[in-house]
């Protein structure tokens, strides 16, 4: 039986750690949105959902837990769509068990999709959300027409989508790659329970460019280094440990594969620095320059597409009960935590017909990561650039120090905080 | 309003910048055009940690002191009080993880392998030798009160009348089955042919009526990848 005609989906191979990792406080998640140009429309909202939902059968389902694996099971109930009460990325018990593990959240003019990390990855779910925009606006009486950019939600949903893609390219010949690495310096966060705040940063993208041009890296090496030296600025004198960052790296140019589901892998990026405090931007962005690319080339990626899938088919990881491999894999999980201080996730430019963009102002990013660390996420419409923060506490030293060393570049920096006043706990 | 500390523009309603705290003053903006995307109050709800996991460990710690009671051969029933302790446990372990809200007949074949397991392990000795009524009667009512429960909650909501005769088959069935052992221990062994009979027919029934959807549960809840 084909994997469109089952009532259920395994988890892909990037998925697996996620429902092991979650907490009652974290549901590793994140949250895609777009604030358009007029207030939202909740019924037809909820008629755009409906109207989206065979299109994308991997996004619609629950979490459940089999015997050895977790695994998606496709929802019979409608997805929550719901105007914004909650901090960002918080999980409810509903949400985790009852309902589909996305949820649909409105605010004002703000669309958002807070999704279960488990059934994809940022790349696959700005599809869901232009597609849901564009039926959105067509439902308002907007014409947007069909475009290489947007999903036709009239087409059935293939194979390749909804399959492990991680499976599909894993060969078995290759030879895999050793976790071994060096620990991170990790900047102490205390979360608060049941809080998220998040930061925006609009920079326009002609005030980015001639610096990265002057200094040959990519924007993503750029911000990757402004960073690390946030980061470095934040740090005790004492630290000796290297300071890295986590980049998530897209498989689907690469392999060529339309996969809807998680298809991407991390690379940590970071640099050992003076601990007198006198290392500067350069130096950092020095160090890092041409890693990314080092990091993402073919060969390294299929190395560690072998090292994890090879680790799932462990007859001895396969056969363990779910009450003795969550543990285990939490342990694993925590521990790989430790080789990097925070992420920084770069959706690249959503691109979208003019017709669409016209209706759209802005684009935003929150990634739910580990409640103790600060999560950065990066994307851009039109001529600006959307940085993106949140933060589990009050505290903003080092998303202060990163729009800062933006600023004293001469770079036009405006910031928007989700609590702005400081509310109390 | 801008921030001269950290020199970014901010939201015009802003009276302090969120980065450092500072007091906003009223420059111009040094980029244009910008609309503000404003966020929701949002009250922070004082987190309540669930007490489950405390009376778990309470109930397994107790279980443990049974065993090493029982190891002394301080007191027979404590083995009883072992089982009885190590049940929450493995249920959690084991049990709970196999629990779905909707899908019927392979979760029922499920909670029954695991239920008779129980019996097995409980009733082991008291297969040749009747055990003491009190500890025999309980292990049943509560697996069968379980049970009824779990028929309950694991039938969809939307169906949620169809759970009730089969809830109150075993509900009934577990308090017979105390109130007759109350009175004459040596029914004992009858009586729990007639519950494990119960049992098989209401699963023959579901898995009958959800033989499909049975399939692919099972699938999906052995599934190895």
């Amino acid at each position: 039986m084909s994997e469109m005609q089952r009532t259920w989906f395994d988890l892909d191979n990037a998925a697996t750690i996620y429902p092991y990792s979650s907490n009652s406080q974290w549901i590793c998640g994140y949250r895609i949105g777009f604030v358009l140009t007029e207030e939202i429309d909740p019924e037809v909202l909820r008629q755009a959902v409906r109207d989206i939902m065979p299109r994308f059968p991997s996004y619609f389902v629950q979490l459940r837990y089999g015997y050895f694996w977790p695994y998606l099971e496709k929802a019979t109930e409608p997805p929550v769509v719901e105007e914004e009460h909650l901090h960002p990325c918080l999980p409810t018990p509903r949400w985790y068990t009852d309902v589909p593990a996305l949820k649909i959240i409105y605010y004002k003019r703000r669309l958002c999709l807070e999704t279960f990390h488990g059934i994809a990855d940022g790349g696959a779910t700005i599809a869901v959300l232009k597609a849901l925009t564009a039926q959105y606006l067509r439902l308002k009486g907007i014409d947007i027409p069909d475009s290489e950019h947007i999903v036709d939600i009239t087409e059935q949903p293939t194979e390749e989508e909804v399959v492990d893609a991680f499976k599909k390219v894993y060969d078995k010949t290759k030879k895999g790659m050793t976790r071994k690495e060096n620990n991170s310096y990790q900047h102490p966060v205390k979360p608060i329970k049941n809080y998220n705040r998040l930061f925006q940063g609009l920079v326009p993208v002609e005030d980015i460019k001639p610096y990265c041009k002057q200094h040959n890296i990519t924007i993503t090496e750029f911000l990757t280094a402004v960073y690390i030296y946030s980061l470095y600025q934040c740090a005790p004198e004492s630290n000796k440990l290297p300071i890295k960052i986590s980049v998530p790296v897209s498989l689907r140019p690469l392999f060529g594969v339309n996969s809807m589901r998680n298809f991407s892998l991390f690379t940590n990026m970071g640099t050992t620095l003076k601990t007198d405090k006198s290392s500067t931007l350069e130096d950092i962005h020095k160090a890092i320059a041409g890693k990314l690319k080092e990091g993402t080339t073919k060969e390294v990626l299929e190395k560690n597409i072998t090292m994890n899938v090879s680790t799932a088919r462990n007859p001895v990881v396969r056969i363990l009960p779910n009450g003795v491999k969550r543990p285990v894999l939490k342990l694993g999980y925590i521990n790989g935590q430790k080789k990097f201080a925070c992420s920084l996730s770069n959706l690249g430019v959503c691109k979208m017909p003019p017709e669409m963009k016209e209706h759209v102002d802005r684009m935003e990013v929150f990634l739910g990561g580990p409640r103790n660390a600060v999560g950065c996420a990066i994307n851009s419409i039109d001529d600006k650039l959307n940085i993106c923060f949140n933060v589990a506490s009050k505290q903003t030293d080092v998303v202060c120090a990163f729009y800062r060393t933006l600023a004293s570049l001469g770079m036009r920096v405006r910031v928007e905080s989700s609590d702005w006043e400081g509310d109390a706990v | 309003m801008r921030c001269r500390e950290c020199n970014v523009d901010l939201p015009e309603n802003y009276t302090a910048c969120p980065l450092c705290g500072a007091k906003t003053s009223p420059d111009e903006h040094k980029i244009k055009g910008i609309r503000y995307s404003e966020c929701p109050k949002v009250k922070t709800e004082k987190y309540k940690p669930s007490v489950f996991p405390f009376f778990l460990a309470l109930w397994a710690v107790a279980g443990i002191a049974g065993l090493i009671l029982q190891h002394f051969q301080i007191i027979d029933a404590v083995q009883a009080a072992f089982v009885y302790s190590a049940l929450p446990l493995l249920w959690t372990v084991i049990g709970r993880r196999l629990f779905v809200k909707q899908l019927h007949g392979g979760n029922y074949i499920i909670m029954n392998i695991w239920s008779l397991t129980f019996f097995a392990f409980v009733l082991g000795k008291a297969m040749d030798a009747p055990a003491d009524g009190f500890a025999t009667g309980v292990p049943i009512a509560v697996m069968f009160t379980l049970a009824s429960l779990l028929i309950c909650a694991i039938i969809d909501k939307k169906h949620g009348h169809r759970c009730t005769p089969y809830a109150i088959l075993t509900g009934a069935g577990s308090l017979l089955g105390l109130v007759v052992i109350a009175i004459k221990e040596s029914m004992f062994a009858v009586l729990w042919l007639g519950a494990l009979g119960i049992s098989a027919l209401v699963l023959v029934i579901l898995l009958c009526r959800y033989k499909e959807r049975a399939k692919e549960e099972i699938k999906a809840k052995f599934t190895m990848q």
